[in-house]
C-alpha cells in the first residue's frame, strides 16, 4: 500500500502522535480524573473592604427528618424518643414538660408510633440550644418543633 | 536504522533477541510518538477544565476538617471570620461533619463571642522535602488581607502549583496532599451582587450565604449542580462552557436552588423562573443539598433508614422504603439493597412490599450501600397480628392519643362526656 517503509513509518508515528493528542483531550473532558479547582462565576468586580456589620445568625435551619422509634420515655422534666437513626449525632428528641399539654400531644404520638410500627417524621431546629435547660443534651438531642406520624 | 525496521514482514516481539529488538524499537517510537502527542496535547490545551456534577468524584474529607484563615484574616477580619464560621454551621446541622480549629478546637466556639479567635488563623508553614507544608484541611484566603489573592501569580508557598484565579474557588478533598506547599486551598471573596434585577447589577454590601455555602460545598467534594445535563428548568446559560456537561454522579435530583448552581443573569436565562436559591442567595443549603450531605458524610453509626409501619394485620400488605431514596437519593447514590425476611431476600429494591399469612413475629434486616461502598444496615422485628389482635391494640393506642389530646383542652371547649 505504502511506497517505502519509511514512509509508513512516517504514518504510523503520525497517527500514534494524533491518539496522543486524542488521548490528552479525553483525559480533559473525563469527569473521573484527577480535577482542579474550580472558580465561583460570575465574578464580580472587586468591591470595597468590607465594612458591614457581621450577619452570625444563620437562617432558621429547621428541618424534617425520619425517626424510627426504639425508646419513648416520660421524665420529670421532659418527654423524649430516641431513634434508630441518627442526624449529624442527633437522635434523641425531647420536650420540656413546662408545657404540659403540648408535650402530652407529642408523647401519645411517639408511644402511638412505637407501640404501633410506625415511623415518625419529626421537625426540629439543630440550632435550637434550648434543650440542655431540661435534660435534652446538646450532643445527641434537640428540642421538638413538631411530629407527624406516617 | 536497524535490520527489523528495515524489515517488511512482522518480526514476533522478542525483548532481548535481534529480531525483537528491532520490533521493539519500532514499538518504542511508537511509544514515543504517543507519548509526545499526549504531552502537545496538555501544552496545548492546558490544565482540565472544571468538572462538576453534584458528587465532584474527588473524594470526601474526614469527618472532623481542620479550618483555618490565611495570614492576618483574623485580625484584619475577625468579623467577616466570624460570620463564615457561622455560616459553616450548615454543613454541620447537614451532614456528620466538623469543623474544628488546628488544635482541635470546635471552629464554632472559637468563633464565639469570648472564644479565641486566634486560633482559627493558620500556623506559619515548615518545610518537608524542600516544599512548604501548611497545616489546616481547609486553609480560607479572604480579600482584603495580607495574602495576595487577585491573579495573576501562584499562591505563595514553596512548591506550590496553584494559580490564584478568579473571584472565589476550592480544591477538591482529593487534592489535599497534592496543595499542601500552597499558603491556601480556599479563596472566599465577599460576594454580595444582586443579579436578580438583571446587569449590572446591585452590590448589596452583605456577602451572600450560599456564596460562603458553594466553595465550603466544594471543599466538601460537591461540584456544580448547573452543569447536570439533566438541568431541565431553562437556568443555565446555554453558552456556559459546563452547560449539560455532565451526566454522571447524581446523588439527587436536579436541583435549580442549591447552593452549587450559579446565578445567571435574568437575560442569560429568560425561561428561568420561581428560583430562589443558587450561589448568590441567602437561603442556605436546600433540602437536596442536605440529603446529599448526609450521604456524603454519614453517621458513625451506619444504620439503613426505612419508612413505613413494622405492625401489620394478616394479610395486610407490609410497604417499607427506603427512607432515602424517598426523599431523592438516586440510584447512583445507593445500590446493592436488599430486604431479608426471617433470613430469605424478599426484595432487592429500594421497597419491600410483602405479606404474611399468618400471626407471629418476624425478622427484617435491611442493607443497602452508598456510591463511596459504605454499607448500611438495620434488623428489626415486623409484628403480624390477627384482625383481632390488631384492630384491639390499635383501638387502645387510639383511645390513649384521644385522651391526651382532649385533656389538654381548655375546660371551655364543649366535648362530649363520653369523650372527655
Amino acid at each position: 500500500m505504502f511506497r517505502s517503509r519509511s514512509l509508513r513509518m512516517v504514518i504510523v508515528l503520525g497517527m500514534a502522535f494524533l491518539l496522543g493528542l486524542a488521548a490528552a483531550w479525553l483525559g480533559q473532558t473525563d469527569h473521573v480524573v484527577a480535577g482542579t479547582s474550580q472558580t465561583s462565576a460570575p465574578a464580580p468586580a472587586a468591591q470595597a473592604p468590607d465594612n458591614n456589620p457581621a450577619d452570625l445568625a444563620a437562617p432558621d435551619a429547621a428541618t424534617w427528618v425520619t425517626c424510627t422509634p426504639n425508646n419513648v420515655a416520660a421524665f420529670s422534666n421532659r418527654i423524649h424518643v430516641r431513634c434508630n437513626e441518627s442526624y449529624s449525632g442527633i437522635r434523641y428528641f425531647a420536650y420540656p414538660t413546662t408545657n404540659a399539654a403540648a408535650a402530652a400531644r407529642y408523647l401519645s404520638l411517639l408511644a402511638s408510633a412505637q407501640v404501633a410500627g410506625h415511623t415518625l417524621s419529626i421537625l426540629y431546629d439543630p440550632a435550637d440550644s434550648s434543650g440542655p435547660a431540661y435534660g435534652c443534651a446538646a450532643s445527641d438531642c434537640r428540642p421538638i418543633q413538631a411530629v407527624a406520624l406516617n | 536504522m536497524n535490520s527489523a525496521v528495515k524489515s517488511r514482514s512482522p518480526v514476533p516481539l522478542k525483548f532481548g533477541g535481534s529480531g525483537g529488538r528491532g520490533a521493539a524499537s519500532k514499538l518504542l517510537l511508537v511509544w514515543l510518538a504517543l507519548l509526545a502527542g499526549w504531552l502537545a496535547g496538555q501544552v496545548a490545551l492546558g490544565p482540565p477544565a472544571a468538572r462538576a456534577a453534584l458528587y465532584w468524584f474527588h473524594g470526601v474529607r474526614s469527618k472532623n476538617v481542620t479550618l483555618c484563615f490565611a495570614g492576618n484574616a483574623v485580625t484584619a477580619r475577625p468579623e467577616r471570620v466570624r460570620e463564615i464560621v457561622g455560616h459553616l454551621q450548615q454543613f454541620q446541622y447537614a451532614a456528620n461533619v466538623r469543623f474544628v480549629t488546628v488544635d482541635g478546637t470546635p471552629a464554632q466556639d472559637a468563633a464565639a463571642a469570648g472564644g479565641n479567635l486566634q486560633k482559627l488563623a493558620c500556623p506559619a508553614p515548615t518545610t518537608v522535602n524542600g516544599k512548604s507544608y501548611y497545616d489546616g484541611d481547609i486553609r480560607v484566603a479572604l480579600w482584603n488581607t495580607d495574602v495576595p489573592v487577585d491573579p495573576p501569580g501562584m499562591v505563595p508557598g514553596t512548591g506550590c502549583t496553584q494559580e490564584r484565579v478568579g473571584s472565589s474557588w476550592s480544591n477538591p478533598p482529593d487534592e489535599l496532599d497534592a496543595k499542601r506547599p500552597c499558603q491556601y486551598n480556599l479563596k472566599l471573596g465577599d460576594d454580595d451582587l444582586d443579579m436578580t434585577g438583571g446587569q449590572p447589577g446591585v452590590h448589596t454590601g452583605t456577602p451572600w450565604l450560599n456564596h460562603t455555602l458553594h466553595e465550603f460545598g466544594h471543599a466538601l467534594g460537591l461540584a456544580h449542580e448547573h452543569a447536570r445535563a439533566d438541568e431541565n428548568a431553562g437556568c443555565v446559560n446555554t453558552g456556559h462552557s459546563e452547560y449539560h456537561a455532565v451526566s454522571t454522579g447524581y446523588i439527587t435530583p436536579y436541583d435549580k436552588n442549591s447552593v452549587m448552581h450559579y446565578r445567571f443573569w435574568p437575560n442569560e436565562v429568560p425561561s428561568c423562573s420561581g428560583q430562589t436559591g443558587t450561589n448568590y442567595s441567602n437561603d442556605g443549603l436546600t433540602a437536596y443539598d442536605r440529603l446529599a450531605l448526609h450521604l456524603m458524610y454519614p453517621e458513625d453509626v451506619r444504620v439503613a433508614e426505612f419508612t413505613g409501619k413494622t405492625v401489620v394485620k394478616v394479610g395486610e400488605a407490609l410497604v417499607l422504603r427506603s427512607t432515602l431514596t424517598q426523599q431523592g437519593a438516586t440510584a447512583f447514590a445507593l445500590t446493592n439493597f436488599q430486604w431479608k425476611v426471617d433470613g430469605v431476600v424478599k426484595s432487592t429494591g429500594d421497597t419491600l412490599n410483602t405479606t404474611f399469612a399468618g400471626a407471629g413475629n418476624h425478622t427484617v434486616q435491611f442493607t443497602y450501600r452508598d456510591f463511596l461502598d459504605r454499607d448500611y444496615s438495620s434488623t428489626f422485628t415486623v409484628r403480624v397480628l390477627s384482625v383481632a389482635d390488631f384492630n384491639e391494640q390499635m383501638a387502645a393506642v387510639e383511645e390513649a392519643q384521644l385522651l391526651m389530646m382532649t385533656s389538654s383542652l381548655p375546660t371551655y371547649v364543649y366535648l362530649p362526656t363520653v369523650v372527655r
